[in-house]
């Protein structure tokens, strides 16, 4: 190793010294990137089928005057007979009776553990009741409609032509559409209650309140370090209108230990303050209310904010 | 491995000391060869470019000297590749010359032979280390990639053992494997870039060296003529 090398050996030690102090350097001078942070996120597993069915019952009443236009274009012409008209009004009476029978078969096919018990409760105490005065009174103007569309026919016919042809001639099938729709102008069919929330439905309406509490939940100040990892559990009533009904039933309480016991109480209260400040909630779908698993009623669990 | 922040996973440091021994041991072997071969760039450059200057200077005060013996008592000890052949010269030429009957032809033989064999040697001994700047051109984008090969090999048997495929397990192994090729092509890319221009160079300085003994050899070759 002569000079040369010498000089070299020493340039190079200082070259590598200085790439390798730049790169420390380098790397040093980038901001450690804070690892995300975990975000909570609520997860509510909703699923697309539920296993029970949700599906509306059909509606209890009759088509009640299916018959009536097809006996009724038998005599055109004629008088309009108000003979035609207690007819039809006999007949609701009939079905009526039907109606309770019918929903049982079909309630012990998709569950037949849970739909016996509501079912009764709803279904027989508020449908018969808007039915009885419904269906004398509103199957009525259909079958007086039918019998007094033919007497308007005649001179309708005569003036404008063949605009309320399918009435006279077509039979059963016309019948059978035009009772339907008169049925339809029931309003009680407008509120027919699903026979039972949905887990999606659920999820829906149990986000809708979520996120009218959250400003009153977002007001409180943890009473004491500790506190924010209690969680009290709670069972709301709601009235129909979205208030709540009689104070809340505290179902339990969850993340003690001994360092915060003394501020359960205090959660409780706020838990309290935070439900009742914030509703009536608005919003909530009106027939989801009695159902099962509606609305009525539903468990939520409180907490501090973090 | 959440607190374990990106910029630390990237450090030099950081990467060094996560890595396997053997990954540590390449890292190291190459971190010297790479000292070594930067070494040798940096001090054959300044040989080089002391060589060609003694050699104008050497070749200019030639031209300029009457007669080569007074030139060889003033220039042959100095310790210059040009110099000793010039030296081997001389010396062969006081030796053939120094009997009382020449024989030519092989005195010219001798001369030739004796500084070509003197040039061979020079360019020897300068040419010396750049086997090594070949050796590490070559060798060392393997040698890391040894390195990186094993590193990859242990952090999939981290990955194995953590039943966890996740970016956190793998990544400081392979990035601390991908450092071991790194540093290899950190010293590789200088040496294959110095092998090839220093043996240019070398080849120029036996090529200017070899044109100083043949003239001298001619020189010497009239003189001999003149003597018979």
């Amino acid at each position: 190793m002569d000079r040369s090398e010498r000089i070299g050996l020493g340039v190079s030690i200082a070259a590598h010294a200085a790439v390798f102090a730049a790169l420390v350097l380098s790397f040093a001078k980038t901001p450690p990137q804070e690892p995300p942070k975990a975000i909570p996120i609520d997860i509510s597993l909703a699923d697309k089928v539920g296993l029970e069915s949700s599906a509306p019952v059909p509606s209890q009443e009759e088509l009640a005057a299916k018959k009536s236009p097809v006996e009724a274009p038998v005599e055109p012409e004629a008088a309009p007979a108000p003979a035609p008209e207690p007819e039809p009004q006999p007949a609701p009476p009939q079905p009526q009776p039907a109606p309770q029978p019918k929903p049982q078969p079909p309630q012990p096919k998709p569950a037949p553990a849970e739909k016996p018990q509501p079912k009764p409760k709803p279904a027989p105490a508020e449908k018969p009741q808007p039915a009885k005065p419904a269906q004398p009174a509103k199957s009525a103007p259909p079958s007086k409609a039918a019998p007094a569309k033919p007497s308007n026919a005649p001179s309708q016919s005569a003036a404008t032509g063949s605009t309320r042809r399918p009435v006279k001639p077509t039979g059963n099938l016309a019948g059978l559409d035009l009772g339907r729709s008169n049925n339809k102008t029931n309003s009680t069919a407008l509120q027919n209650p699903g026979s039972k929330a949905s887990p999606e439905e659920m999820a829906s309406f149990v986000g809708v309140i979520k996120r009218q509490i959250q400003p009153c939940a977002n007001r409180q100040v943890t009473p004491g370090p500790g506190a924010e990892r209690i969680r009290v559990l709670v069972r709301l009533h709601f009235n129909p209108d979205g208030s709540l009904a009689g104070d809340l039933d505290f179902t339990g309480v969850q993340g003690t230990d001994s360092s915060n016991e003394r501020y359960v109480e205090r959660v409780k209260d706020l838990a309290r303050a935070v439900f009742k400040g914030c509703t009536p909630i608005r919003g909530l779908p009106a027939n989801l209310y009695a159902v099962p698993n509606g609305w009525k009623s539903l468990p939520f669990s409180y907490g501090l904010p973090r | 491995m959440p607190s374990v922040t990106t910029g630390a996973v990237l450090s030099p440091i950081h990467l060094f000391l996560q890595a396997d021994i053997v990954v540590k041991l390449v890292m190291i072997g190459l971190l010297l060869a790479s000292l070594w071969t930067w070494t040798i760039i940096v001090g054959f450059a300044l040989k080089v470019s002391a060589i060609r200057k003694e050699m104008q200077r050497f070749e200019t005060e030639y031209r300029e000297a009457d007669d080569f013996d007074e030139f060889h008592r003033r220039a042959a000890g100095r310790d210059q590749p040009i110099a000793r052949v010039f030296a081997a010269g001389v010396s062969e030429w006081r030796r053939s010359t120094a009997g009382k009957t020449i024989d030519r032809e092989g005195t010219r033989e001798r001369l030739a032979t004796a500084m070509g064999a003197t040039v061979a040697m020079e360019i020897d001994r300068l040419s010396d280390r750049l086997n090594f700047l070949a050796t590490v051109g070559s060798v060392a984008p393997f040698v890391g990639l040894f390195g990186t090969v094993w590193g990859i090999m242990r952090s999939f048997t981290g990955i194995a053992a953590a039943q966890s495929s996740s970016l956190a397990v793998v990544a400081p192994g392979i990035a601390e494997a991908l450092f071991a090729t790194a540093i290899g092509l950190f010293a590789a890319i200088p040496a294959v870039i110095a092998y090839n221009r220093y043996s240019h160079a070398v080849n120029r300085v036996e090529a200017r060296l070899h044109r100083f003994a043949d003239g001298f050899h001619a020189t010497l070759s009239r003189r001999l003529e003149m003597e018979g």
